[in-house]
């Protein structure tokens, strides 16, 4: 009998055309995108898991196949799996069939077998579509490595078959449960969303164990084994079915099971269909009470009634009709339920807003809007396609269509109030996202309401992109000849519009409902973002039209449903009025492209990726050669600029003396100016030719100087540019131009740098390779002594002094380097005159706000912070980082060269803060909101900590700079990072401070792992490699001022500065640190800066058993350790070499008394260590201070088992 | 007014659903009989604007139907052969949702038009109950209360009582016995006693084409002491379709009447019998 129904299921599914398409949809989806990443299209670059890793490495192919099979498999396993029983009552089978002698056992388990082994057939498409893609001649054969069947074997042994029979087992007890399909998608989309909040609950580091287990697909539990991998392992080892995984797959196929009994033991043999019943029904049978009551109807006595049939009436009416269709949808229990868990889902997410660095930030209105709106957006395009479809299908599936389409309403009527039901319904989700957004903020004992900003973010702005997809949507399913061919291609068209399109037609002018981006600052609301965004909006409105009118004049009326047909019954008048506003819509279609076309393409530049290398390419290939040309320096600058932040232009002249440091003349002087500006006049103080001006990239000039300026003399070069922001750009940007309130520029973005410039060229080398470029090293050698003569960040420039005069509108404040001389107004603009005392490097930034100032003073120095009203949270956490970084520095390190320290906010354009001489910048995203609760001991003080950082940059970057080579970016970054973790330690305890440096170790264990190039030792590392010289380097630098001693540490970093501070070229290296640091280093100790800076060392150190025993008032612990030590060669192999190493095990009395530190020297492998103790430990740490950099710090601690405890006893 | 001339419809499958029809219908209730398949619907249809033919013409009055659709929807009442409810709405509001789209824009007009036609289909009482809830004689109920909705000159009813219980087709046909006084209303039935009782006029039609028209009594009498019946065993019957005009063979007590048309005595043991409407429509489809 069980053989009988399982081979019908299978024989049946094989015959229907639909278990093909699905195997076609999954078999195309995976090749192409598989075809992506194996580099088959030139342009497009799809990295998975690090440059180095092959297109069918077994990380690849399994974390491919398990998504595809997991997310797009999981909608076939509904519709397969999901519809094997409630098949039967769709078709009233099951009357049949219940009353055949077969069992429930026989029937269930038959139908599930059967259509679990289809899906199962169905999911090799994805496998079979990878193989295919990386056998064909398309792909890149660097990225290929030979083919082997095993990783595909183990990725669907391990995940694809798990996964798939886990989601068929839900679906089949929920539709054995619920007996209605639509609950079976809505138990998907539950599910879906269900992981995406726990994805975004537990993605930090602590709750790694549980998100590993607790993620249905497994995905967690493999990146929690696989985040550390080398590249070698990523490219050749497959996952074990151990640990953590093991454990999920376990407990995962466990729920299946259980889920499948549930369902089993709920279904029974009934015919009736059993409903979820969210409320007393209503529909309850009528009886007919009339039966007996002769009853004739009398035409002539119904009331007389006015009928009206012209156009105003029919808008009358339409308002009531959208009403109607409005309170259908949203009388729907399915629409319920969806906006239901919606709004669980907002206040779940509402938990984790902003966070950063672990810590949140105020609920602050438009934070909660991108926030809500994201999640909730989801739920929106759902609603939207979900209801689109609905609401013109219902007439017909209801066979009500009969009925209305012969009323005496024209078809644009019908048109526009289904259209205005949807749009009302996004506009009541909007609503709800506001409401909820109170709620929250309410909640969180916020109460800035800004009413008129949710009101015009999300009813102006997020508003119109739905109502976009809402007409999309019903012209869709106007002209769809099916309900189910409509959803097919709308979903269809929103993936490849949403995901697809911009990576293939590059020009959002393609893109339906495109934009240019809008991003909402608090110092600048939407600034200039808003013109161009509603050009878009109107350019797709008309584009939209269209469609209305294309639905109105298909719109499917009658009995006939072919296309022509429909397009006949419009009457002429009609048809004369619609080609009217069709004209229209188009006028206004090309009308606004164009216009978008010359501001993005004409005024501006907007180039493909591809466009802009060539560019490069070009530059390159055309100026290389005047790289190593001597050049004068800049030694002074004197500048005027005049900020419109209104206008968004600046004007500049200035002067610049130029000296030549060389030993020899230099006969001609290169001028490499933005390409944006425009040059008024450009000239020297002693004759000079123009005979050469590229304007390609950027503008290259040459000018020939009639006399050779002489070793050590100078010459005066004046300017006078603008820079003018003309319409507006293909991709919306706040940086690198005034805006309205809130500019930050600093001086490369306007004005003139002198000789050629690597910073222009083609970085990416396997970009270059496809281009011909030769390999491009990414810094200079540490051994090139030539590169000593400039510093890392400026070539043109040593330290210079500066002196400025800024203008800007009267109600805002303009800043630049240096110390107010004098303050005035003039014509109407405010002026600031900026002088520096002290010798800077040439780098230096315009800052322009409606600012509000606070000062306060820490010694002789004065320390003020502008920021926007409102952002008054985090001043005093600021100052505090500001004096307790001062007070350090400049007793530690050296004095500081300022007179004042100055945080200036600019808008969240760019999430950073960043340091100038004596003026730092300071993102209002990164700290300015941030909700610090002092009590929370997870929580981080992170505006203090930035702060820290940045003034630390005052000694290490405007001090002492590193040469223009490998390495000298931890000179700056490792050092500031240094400073500012040492005063946030002092500040915040060492306890706390311990979860800050797993965050940096962890993120620095996963950087490396994803590193594209190869990894450098800390002393050698490349411009490019944030995670060693920030994270890295701050667990090094922490480490060795724990064994070294601070004192020694910071001496080392005093003579390094009083060795190097001010003192231009040559630039120190990181030898010279070292050399430094190794001075103050006791021999013991020496292996520790060899490991730390100049090799790549890793330990995976663990404790594998503790027990004690109690001898008289003592007690005996013994620890065992194993410790492992590895060295990463360039290829990212790590090989174990031996050790001998200083590492501390601290023993913990309880869970709530600091440890008690022992140091121990140990060899690598098994140490047993025996520690005599006054108390019963409760628990061991190896490494407790996480000094060593560890793979797995997880098991660096070991409670005693208590059992042992008793048998010792 | 409404005249249908020589209509033709074929559709894609090739099924010929009207040749060259041609009908003249004055006010007062017209009955439309045919069997199943007769091309019924597909008229009904094209003239409630559904569908269109491949040629002729419908004019009523002064509209040509198949050119002004929406001239014709507005004086159009049409109670379609299956027609389905949205389950979870009103009757009542489901009726102001109609009349709304019928141009009533008088909400006050439209509350008392919608509460009479409620009184008079006697649903007032279930009037707030969900539409899925109705059993089949109150859904029609409802049907023709929407075709009522602004004054319609044409009522077009499509097999009304197909699938009611006799007691729920008698109650509707009560119900629309007086509703034909100076408009037209189409009623299409394959149940001849519906004619009977409720219309002055009638066309039958099989396999698309009009076979008779006429007034009832007048079609009767033209066969009257034409019909001829006799009691036959069960084998003979083919014996007598082939060798009279039999019309119609009906069981009865194990043997089976047969029913021969024929101006003479046909003898052979027949005996008259008196002709009724029924006999006409068997005449027509056989």
């Amino acid at each position: 009998m069980f053989s009988t129904i399982f081979f019908f299921e299978i024989r049946r599914l094989l015959q229907s055309v639909s278990t093909y398409i699905y195997f076609l949809i999954l078999f195309l989806v995976t090749f192409f995108m598989a075809l992506f990443i194996g580099g088959a299209f030139k342009d497009i670059n799809i990295n998975l898991a690090g440059e180095k890793i092959f297109a069918n490495s077994p990380l690849i192919i399994d974390s491919f196949l398990s998504g595809i099979t997991g997310w797009i498999g999981a909608i076939i396993v509904v519709a397969v799996v999901g519809n094997a029983v409630l098949k039967d009552f769709k078709y009233n089978t099951h009357n049949l069939i219940f009353t055949t002698p077969v069992t429930k056992f026989n029937y269930l388990f038959g139908r599930f077998a059967g259509s679990m082994a289809v899906c199962l057939l169905i999911m090799t498409g994805p496998a079979v579509g990878m193989i295919v893609a990386y056998a064909s001649p398309w792909v890149n054969v660097d990225k290929i490595e030979a083919f082997s069947l095993l990783p595909y074997i183990q990725t669907y042994w391990q995940t694809v078959i798990p996964n798939a029979l886990l989601l068929g087992s839900i679906f089949f007890a929920v539709s054995l449960i619920a007996r209605d399909i639509f609950v079976i998608w809505l138990a998907l989309i539950i599910l879906w969303v269900g992981m995406g909040v726990s994805n975004s609950f537990f993605s930090s580091l602590q709750y790694e164990t549980l998100s590993a287990l607790i993620d249905p697909l497994g995905g967690h539990a493999k990146r929690s084994i696989s985040k550390y991998w080398s590249t070698y392992e990523k490219n050749h080892v497959l996952y074990k079915l151990t640990g953590l995984f093991l454990w999920n797959r376990l407990l995962w196929l466990g729920v299946s099971v259980g889920l499948f009994i549930t369902g089993y033991l709920t279904f029974s043999f009934s015919s009736a269909p059993r409903k979820i019943v969210f409320r007393k029904p209503k529909l309850t049978r009528q009886t007919d009470s009339g039966a007996s009551v002769k009853v004739t109807i009398n035409r002539s006595a119904l009331p007389i009634v006015n009928q009206s049939f012209t156009t105003s009436t029919n808008l009358g009416n339409l308002w009531g009709l959208a009403v109607n269709e409005c309170r259908t949808l949203l009388r729907n229990t399915y629409f319920r339920i969806i906006l239901l868990f919606g709004m669980l889902f907002l206040f779940l997410t509402s938990l984790q807003l902003g966070k950063l660095f672990d810590t949140t930030t105020y609920p602050v209105t438009y934070l909660i809007i991108e926030n809500f709106g994201g999640a909730f957006q989801l739920f929106i395009i759902i609603l939207t396609i979900v209801f689109g479809g609905e609401i013109i299908w219902r007439a017909r599936e209801n066979r009500m269509d009969n009925i209305l389409d012969a009323l005496p309403v024209p078809n644009w009527v019908f048109y526009v109030s289904k259209l205005a039901g949807l749009l009302f319904m996004q506009f009541i989700l909007l609503m709800v996202i506001m409401v909820c957004g109170i709620l929250v903020q309410l909640f969180k004992g916020y109460t800035h309401f800004e009413l008129l900003l949710y009101i015009k973010y999300l009813m102006g702005i997020r508003l119109i992109d739905l109502w976009l997809l809402a007409v999309l949507c019903i012209f869709v399913h106007t002209l769809a000849s099916n309900k189910f061919i409509g959803y097919f291609i709308v979903v269809l068209f929103y993936a490849w519009n949403t995901f697809f399109a911009s990576l293939v037609l590059k020009q959002n002018l393609w893109i339906f409902g495109s934009d240019p981006g809008v991003t909402y600052s608090d110092m600048n609301g939407f600034g200039h973002s808003v013109f161009p965004y509603f050009i878009y909006k109107i350019y797709w409105g008309a584009f939209a039209v269209g469609l209305a009118v294309l639905s109105d004049l298909y719109w499917a009326r009658g009995s006939d449903s072919r296309l022509s047909w429909r397009f006949k019954q419009i009457g002429a008048q009609d048809r004369k009025r619609a080609f009217c506003l069709l004209a229209g819509g188009i006028l206004v279609f090309v009308g606004c492209g164009s216009f978008i076309y010359y501001n993005t393409n004409v005024l501006n530049h907007f180039q493909s990726s591809a466009t802009g290398e060539e560019l490069q390419v070009k530059y390159e290939q055309k100026f290389k050669k005047f790289e190593h040309r001597p050049q004068p320096r800049i030694t002074d600058v004197s500048l005027n600029v005049e900020l419109f932040p209104m206008e968004r232009a600046l004007y500049a002249t200035g002067t610049y003396i130029l000296k030549n440091k060389t030993a020899s003349p230099i006969d001609s002087l290169h001028i490499l100016l933005p390409g944006e500006l425009a040059v008024h006049q450009l000239f020297f103080s002693r004759p000079a030719k123009l005979v050469m001006n590229d304007t390609d990239l950027n503008a290259y000039r040459i000018y020939q100087l009639a006399m050779p300026l002489a070793p050590g003399d100078s010459i005066t070069l004046a300017f006078n540019l603008e820079l003018k922001t003309r319409g507006f750009e293909h991709d919306f940007s706040g940086m690198s131009a005034p805006v309205f309130n809130g500019t930050f520029i600093n001086n490369m973005a306007f004005l003139p740098g002198i000789g050629y410039n690597r910073r222009f060229e083609l970085a990416d080398n396997q970009h270059r390779k496809k281009r011909g470029l030769p390999y491009r090293i990414t810094a200079n050698p540490i051994t090139d002594s030539a590169a000593y003569q400039h510093n890392m960040f400026i070539r043109d420039a040593d330290f210079i002094t500066f002196d400025a005069v800024v203008s800007t509108v009267p109600d805002q404040i303009a800043v630049a380097p240096g110390y107010l001389q004098k303050e005035w107004t003039e014509n109407g603009r405010r002026y600031f005159h900026y002088k520096m005392d002290a010798p800077i490097l040439n780098f230096y930034s315009f800052l322009s706000a409606r600012y509000e100032v606070r000062k306060e003073k820490w010694n002789d120095v004065n320390l003020e912070i502008y920021y926007n009203k409102g952002h008054e949270y985090n001043l005093d956490r600021m100052f505090n980082g500001m004096k307790k970084a001062l007070a350090y520095y400049s007793a530690q390190f050296a004095p500081y060269q300022h007179k004042q320290v100055r945080i200036l906010e600019f808008p969240r354009y760019a999430n950073f803060a960043q340091s100038f001489p004596n003026t730092i910048p300071f993102s209002e995203a990164i700290g300015f909101i941030a909700d610090i609760d002092s009590s929370n001991k997870e929580d981080i003080d992170y505006p203090f900590y930035v702060t820290a950082h940045e003034v630390a940059h005052q000694w290490f970057a405007h001090q002492v700079i590193g040469a223009d080579v490998a390495g000298s970016n931890m000179l700056s970054e490792s050092f500031a990072e240094y400073g500012a973790i040492t005063v946030l330690e002092k500040e915040i305890g060492e306890e706390r401070m311990r979860k800050f440096i797993h965050i940096d170790m962890d993120q620095y264990l996963t950087a490396r792992s994803n590193e594209s190039e190869r990894e450098k030792p800390l002393a050698y590392v490349d411009l490019g490699q944030q995670y060693i010289f920030y994270k890295k380097g701050s667990v090094i630098m922490r480490s060795l001022n724990k064994y070294i001693g601070e004192d020694s540490v910071n001496h080392a970093l005093r003579n390094f500065i009083s060795k190097f501070a001010f003192k231009g070229a040559p630039y120190p290296t990181t030898l010279d640190w070292l050399a430094c640091l190794r001075a103050v280093t006791p021999d013991s100790l020496q292996y520790l800066v060899t490991d730390g800076f100049q090799k790549i060392v890793i330990y995976d150190n663990k404790i594998t058993n503790i027990s004690f025993q109690k001898t008289g008032d003592n007690f005996m612990a013994e620890v065992t350790v194993d410790i492992k030590k590895f060295n990463a060669d360039t290829t990212g192999k790590e090989l174990p070499v031996a050790c001998n190493d200083y590492i501390e095990l601290g023993i913990y009395r309880d869970r709530k008394a600091k440890a008690d530190m022992y140091k121990y020297k140990l060899k690598d492998g098994v140490t047993k260590l025996n520690i005599s103790l006054p108390y019963k430990p409760y628990k061991a740490v190896l490494d407790p201070r996480l000094l060593l950099i560890d793979k797995n710090a997880d098991d660096n601690e070991r409670k005693p088992e208590t059992k042992e405890i008793i048998v010792k006893k | 007014m409404l005249q249908i001339t020589n209509l033709s419809k074929t559709y894609p499958n090739g099924v010929q659903a009207l040749k060259n029809v041609s009908l003249n219908i004055s006010n007062g209730m017209f009955g439309l009989l045919g069997p199943n398949g007769a091309g019924k619907s597909t008229l009904m249809r094209t003239i409630a604007t559904l569908q269109d033919a491949d040629s002729g013409s419908i004019m009523f009055g002064d509209i040509n139907v198949l050119q002004q659709k929406a001239e014709l929807r507005k004086v159009l009442g049409y109670l379609p052969q299956e027609f389905g409810v949205y389950p979870k709405v009103s009757a009542e509001e489901m009726l102001h949702y109609i009349a709304r789209l019928k141009g009533v824009y008088n909400d006050k007009e439209r509350r008392e038009l919608v509460k009479a036609l409620l009184e008079q289909v006697n649903l007032y009482q279930h009037r707030t109950k969900y539409l899925g809830g109705y059993s089949g004689g109150m859904k029609q109920r409802f049907g023709i209360a929407q075709a009522l909705i602004g004054n319609p000159k044409l009522i077009i009813v499509d097999e009304p009582t197909a699938g009611l219980d006799p007691a729920e087709r008698l109650r509707f046909n009560n119900l629309l016995s007086e509703i034909g006084e100076n408009i037209i209303v189409i009623l299409s039935t394959h149940i001849v006693d519906d004619v009977n009782e409720l219309c002055n006029d009638l066309a039958i039609i099989a396999n698309g084409k009009v076979m008779q028209q006429g007034n009832p009594e007048t079609l009767v009498e033209t066969i009257q002491h034409k019909l001829w019946i006799k009691k036959v065993k069960k084998d003979e019957v083919a014996e007598y379709q082939a060798n009279y005009k039999v019309i119609l063979s009906k069981l009865s007590a194990g043997a089976v009447v047969v029913y021969v048309l024929s101006d003479e005595d046909p003898g052979n043991g027949f005996v008259a019998e008196r002709a009724t409407l029924e006999d006409i429509y068997f005449s027509n489809i056989t």
